[in-house]
């Protein structure tokens, strides 16, 4: 999963870090006199590193921004309005069906909402914020059945963290 | 560069309250901070209410107070190259205080809960637990303290072109782009030029919301666009908070030359690294705004795209950097430089969980989840406070007679006693579980900004306050020791 | 003395000329071009006296920061499209308005800019690029008007007007920054 392999990638990254660090402090306290050479060899590295750094960064670039969320959308999926109210979420279907491709339009009613769809391990599926005065489109397709919780992801005041709705998908059929 | 004069005695005791007032905030905000955390662990009661009063006091607090003892740091080392006016010190001191004073009124008397992001229309909707008045009392001590930095912005601004001409001159162009041979302009003049354009434009955008915000609370039929509002907020908020880890390392630059004995060429790699910052800090505020679809997307890409392009600067050249003046240089570690060390460490590995969640596909399931804090305070504990924490022991460790005036002499230092090596370490490391435990439960998908978590959750908050009581156990050792030895402080 | 008249009397014939017309029934005209001209009236006025040193002067005008914060208050209440109304319906009222753009917006920066410096400037710039920047979204946006007496076009127009105002005067205080002052014979930045 997603979630995971972000933080896989993270740690693996600050440990480099990390390594970097202790491997200099561990060093630090013995005295090379020719600062120019450990200068000119530690900024001889530095190019390298730099270079590599920009070649994965395009390529991670190119890689992430297809298939972004922001549409367009699939004409046919089954529309779903949910405006969120403080404090509470006001869904004009909470049923949907397995494979069905579905397009929540997201607005509110007062202030800024955000709706977070959870599974039944409360893992976050996805997400989209909720404003008043706009309608964000947020497609999705659910692939497996059960009860679904949609949960409020901006601080929206007291309740915020009550502000949970289920929503039910069943199987096709 | 003529030899340092001694601090004129306001200034010296000007820039002592900023370092005294600042610890003590961050001290007690860190409290409030482990308040919150055992109380989403189930090991306190906090009612919600209450929960969101004390994260808004915690975020704006932290958020300001950083400011300030940032812009301390600046001031610091700015005049050993400017002639800096003492007078805006003690203004930007005073606005700030009243506006403090106003914010924790409204927060703790009129209740209001806002979060310190006021994000547009939360403020004027209270539904009657906070009034009207509480929210203007926040949006006004705001205000005031963005007030008091502009002017101190300002008069940055103003030593620095008065001494160096012109931003581009400042900012080392005619070396970076015309090949010039004049003499590289100092590190903390590059920094200060960079921070002042960056904090005076975010501080208008701040300025512009606000207000506008304010006049709705009185006058609804004049309306405010919510999505411009959210842009223009992030776009203050993250300029700001940002430029206090910019304004923070010139402690770095000046002090790790100081302690090795050998120097911090600026050269066209660090020029260029710095021009590009201050372009891509103002770029890529709407990695915030990733979730508002309604946004245009090209924003979105170039958010991600500016956002990694950011952490580049920062590896390259300021951690790379440290990393080999230290090398084999035979340094005497000290309290100062290990913290500043440490937070150089912190700063780089903190901004690698914020650059992956500026991708998009990421952002879909980590936005506003407990991964968010958990990448900020990664930088702001292990980093941005650890660096000031440095600044501020060098600051009280030195005295008068025997401090260098040669910035390039090799300083004298104060060996560690045991409480300092165990606080540091036990903050060190205090602050990075702390966060580490905030990335984890970003990982399992626990919002943030939840004053109850479900009780799947509480593990991971639970373990994160025992992290969290090292934090604060440490930092009031650092604290007192601080506060205590002010008096004494250098001169120079 | 002539020059003083002089101003005086621009004002004057202009709040004569607007009472008599329909000149300030457009939002435009009211905006644009009558503030900054009885601004500009006063200001001259103001910058033709040499107060600096004047003890009142120097108990009250520190550096000229009264002065400027009576201006910008002034003129932020101007902007105010409830008193706009009102001015624009009742003639006393829109003379108090013409009044006090001259003595309490425009004479008071031209008695104190020449005693400020670059930071009160600056401020003072900041402060009112933010005040065109709000106002001009305001107007711009608002699906209803503000003023009963103005159109719903006129005023998106002078949101648009606001905003343009707003970004050349950044441009245009922005570029003295990046031009090398000891380059140029006439300083472009004074008060540094
Ligand atoms: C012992 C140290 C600290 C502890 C225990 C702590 C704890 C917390 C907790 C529990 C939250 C709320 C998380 C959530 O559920 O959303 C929070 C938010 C925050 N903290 Fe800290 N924190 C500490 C230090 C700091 C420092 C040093 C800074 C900045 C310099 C900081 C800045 C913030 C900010 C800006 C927020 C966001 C508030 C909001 O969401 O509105 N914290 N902190
Ligand atoms: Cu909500
Ligand atoms: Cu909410």
């Amino acid at each position: 999963m997603i979630h995971e392999n972000v933080l896989l990638l993270s740690l693996v990254l600050m440990a480099g870090v990390l390594f970097a660090f202790v491997y200099v402090f561990i060093h630090s306290t013995k005295l090379e006199q020719d600062y120019a050479s450990i200068a000119k060899n530690s900024y001889s590295k530095r190019d390298k590193l730099f270079g590599f750094i920009i070649i994965a960064g395009v390529l991670i670039a190119i890689g992430t921004t297809r298939g972004l969320p922001y549409g367009p959308h699939n004409a046919n999926a089954k529309q779903i309005d949910v405006i969120g109210k403080q404090w509470y979420w006001e869904i004009s279907d909470t049923t949907a069906t397995v494979n069905q491709p579905i397009i929540f339009n997201v607005g509110s009613a007062d202030v800024n909402h955000g709706l977070g769809i959870y599974d039944k391990d409360l893992r976050l599926l996805t997400q989209v914020q909720a404003m008043p005065d706009y309608t964000n489109k947020l497609a999705y397709t659910f692939k497996e059945a059960g009860e679904y919780k949609l949960m409020c992801m901006e601080y929206c005041g007291l309740v915020h963290h009550s502000m949970i709705s289920t929503f039910t998908v069943n199987d096709e059929g | 560069m003529s030899p340092l004069q001694p601090l004129n005695k306001s200034a010296r005791l000007a820039i002592l309250c900023y370092v005294g007032i600042s610890a003590i905030v961050f001290l007690l905000m860190m409290i409030v901070g482990l308040v919150m955390r055992a109380s989403q662990a189930q090991l306190i009661g906090v009612p919600p209410q209450f929960f969101y009063q004390l994260m808004t006091a915690h975020g704006g607090s932290m958020i300001v107070t950083s400011g300030l003892a940032a812009s301390a740091v600046l001031w610091y080392f700015l005049r050993r190259y400017t002639n800096l006016y003492t007078p805006i010190l003690w203004i930007n001191l005073g606005l700030f205080l009243t506006g403090v004073v106003l914010i924790l009124g409204s927060i703790f008397i009129g209740g209001f809960a806002g979060a310190w992001t006021f994000l547009f229309p939360l403020p004027s909707h209270g539904l009657g637990i906070w009034s009207t008045g509480a929210a203007t009392a926040f949006i006004v001590g705001l205000l005031l303290i963005g007030v008091g930095f502009l002017i101190f912005y300002l008069e940055v601004a103003r030593a620095i072109l008065k001494e160096y001409g012109s931003i581009p001159k400042a900012l080392g162009w005619p070396q970076l782009f015309k090949n010039s041979s004049d003499t590289m302009p100092p590190a903390t003049i590059v920094a200060g030029t960079m921070v002042f354009i960056v904090n005076i434009l975010g501080i208008l955008a701040g300025a512009v919301v606000l207000v506008l915000i304010l006049i709705n609370l009185y006058v609804p039929r004049f309306e405010v666009d919510p999505l411009l509002t959210k842009n223009l907020t992030y776009f203050f908020g993250h300029v700001f908070i940002n430029a206090t880890i910019y304004q923070a390392v010139i402690a770095v630059y000046e002090l790790l030359p100081q302690y090795t004995g050998r120097t911090w060429k600026v050269n066209k790699v660090f020029l260029a690294a710095w021009t590009a910052s201050s372009l891509m800090v103002m770029a890529v505020y709407p990695h915030h705004l990733m979730m508002d679809f309604a946004m245009p997307s090209w924003m979105a890409i170039s958010a991600q795209i500016f956002s990694y392009a950011n952490g580049i600067p920062l590896i390259i050249v300021t951690a790379w950097g440290a990393l080999t003046i230290v090398h084999r240089s035979g340094i005497k570690w000290d309290a100062a430089s290990l913290l500043l060390m440490i937070a150089i460490f912190g700063w780089s590995a903190g901004v690698i969980p914020a650059i992956i969640d500026a991708t998009v596909a990421v952002n879909k399931v980590m936005h506003n989840t407990l991964w968010v804090p958990g990448h900020f305070h990664f930088y702001l504990l292990t980093g941005l406070v650890a660096m000031l924490l440095g600044f501020m022991i060098y600051m009280i460790n030195g005295d008068d007679q025997s401090a260098p005036i040669n910035p390039n002499k090799p300083i004298d230092v104060k060996p560690m006693t045991a409480a300092d090596t165990s606080a540091i370490w036990v903050y060190t490391l205090g602050s990075i579980g702390f966060s580490m435990m905030f990335l984890i439960s970003g990982t399992a998908s626990v919002p943030r900004r939840w004053a109850e978590h479900f009780p799947e959750w509480i593990v991971y908050s639970q373990v994160a306050t025992v992290f969290g009581s090292f934090i604060v156990l440490a930092m009031l050792i650092l604290v007192i020791k601080i506060v205590i030895r002010l008096p004494k402080a250098r001169t120079l | 003395m002539i020059e003083r008249i002089f101003w005086i009397f621009c004002a004057l014939a202009y709040s004569l000329f607007a009472i008599n017309t329909n000149f300030e029934a457009s939002m435009i005209n009211n905006v644009l071009i009558a503030y900054t001209l009885l601004i500009y009236c006063g200001w001259k006025l103001g910058s033709s006296f040499d107060i600096e040193q004047h003890w009142l002067n120097k108990l009250s005008n520190y550096k000229g920061i009264a002065g400027v914060l009576i201006a910008s208050f002034t003129l932020a209440f101007w902007m105010i499209p409830n008193w706009m109304e009102l001015a624009a319906s009742n003639t006393q009222i829109q003379l108090i308005k013409h009044f006090s753009m001259f003595t309490l917006v425009g004479l008071p920066l031209g008695l104190s800019w020449s005693q400020s410096n670059f930071v009160i400037r600056g401020f003072v710039k900041i402060e009112l690029l933010s005040m065109l920047l709000r106002l001009g979204w305001i107007y711009l946006i608002s699906p209803t008007r503000l003023c009963n007496i103005y159109s719903l076009s006129e005023q998106a127009l002078l949101g648009k007007a606001l905003l343009s105002l707003a970004v050349a005067l950044t441009l245009y205080y922005l570029y003295p920054l990046f031009v090398d002052q000891n380059d140029r014979a006439k300083k472009l930045t004074p008060g540094l």
